[in-house]
């Protein structure tokens, strides 16, 4: 098991394509949750302003 | 077909939706984490390939999901053109640029592994080409579904669209036994069992586990966003005609 932060680092010079390749996957995927988290808030949001509009009109009416 | 027609209803599936996604984001947290800790610290090196075998524990997983995600976009896509069914129209979206997203990493870090082990970024190589084609199918479908104002024909025409580029999951999965490829042929999914040791399967099963529960988690978040955007269109379309 790797234990030195040197060698989990360096990785006999396979460190360049293998902590790109985790960093990558990091960012694409948190990157997908928080869009998708992010759309969802929007929308509800505006959906609750949306439905308080409309009873809003319908008391009025 | 009953079950199918249970969960149209978008009520009872925001209910069901809203019971698992805890339990589903949980999963996918323990799995991802035990499974990135055996990946990066807990795994042994190749004795070929040294440290770069830690790139298969994300490059593979990410390639079964790209090929995962499409054929549930084709079934459900399938499913929603011969039962108009509401849901599994928004299944299909909600997919897509999930696995857009997995095939674009099954593509790059394939590049990155491809780099050290093989000298090249890149080969015209049956296997990586069809892959390819696939992320553009992925492009293509999200580009389809957007480009009319009537939200019925896209989601229609980009339906017909995913059943068409269907062929080519076959094209990818026997691309390495059809063609005399650089990729190497399947060493997991085989009729006489894997050829990877354990101590190296465990951890790539571990992510394969948790990169499915994150599909899941994310498809249920999505499609909870779109039935709302598609009550949003409704009631706005009411709003102006009264």
């Amino acid at each position: 098991m790797m234990n030195d932060t040197n060698s989990i680092l360096s990785m006999t010079e396979h460190g360049a394509y293998v902590w790109p390749t985790y960093g990558l996957a990091a960012v694409v995927l948190i990157g997908l949750v928080v869009l998708s988290l992010r759309a969802l808030g929007r929308s509800r949001a505006e959906l609750e302003r949306i439905e308080l509009e409309t009873g809003r009109q319908r008391d009025e009416a | 077909m009953n079950i199918l027609h249970r969960f149209a209803n978008p009520t009872r599936f925001q209910r069901l939706s809203k019971k698992i996604e805890p339990w589903v984001l949980v999963l996918m947290l323990l799995t991802m984490g035990s499974g990135l800790y055996f990946a990066l610290f807990s795994s042994p090196v190749d004795y070929q390939q040294g440290h770069t075998v830690r790139i298969m524990y994300i490059h593979v997983p990410a390639a079964w999901m790209a090929l995962f995600c499409y054929t549930a976009m084709a079934i459900a896509a399938a499913i929603s053109l011969i039962w108009k069914h509401g849901l599994a129209d928004i299944a299909v979206k909600a997919t897509a640029p999930i696995g857009a997203a997995f095939t674009f990493l099954a593509l790059v870090t394939g590049s990155l592994w491809g780099k050290p082990m093989w000298g090249t970024w890149w080969v015209w190589d049956a296997r990586l080409t069809s892959v390819l084609v696939l992320f553009f199918l992925y492009l293509g479908y999200m580009a389809l579904r957007d480009a009319f104002d009537d939200p019925a024909r896209g989601a229609k025409s980009s339906a017909i669209l995913v059943l068409v580029g269907f062929v080519n999951v076959p094209i990818i999965k026997f691309s390495v036994d059809w063609w005399n490829t650089l990729h190497q042929p399947a060493s997991v999914i085989r009729m006489d069992g894997p050829t990877i040791h354990v101590d190296m399967l465990m951890p790539l099963l571990l992510m394969a586990f948790a990169f499915k529960f994150y599909y899941l988690w994310v498809m249920l978040v999505r499609i909870r966003q779109e039935l709302m955007a598609q009550r949003i269109r409704a009631l706005k379309h009411r709003q102006a005609i009264e």
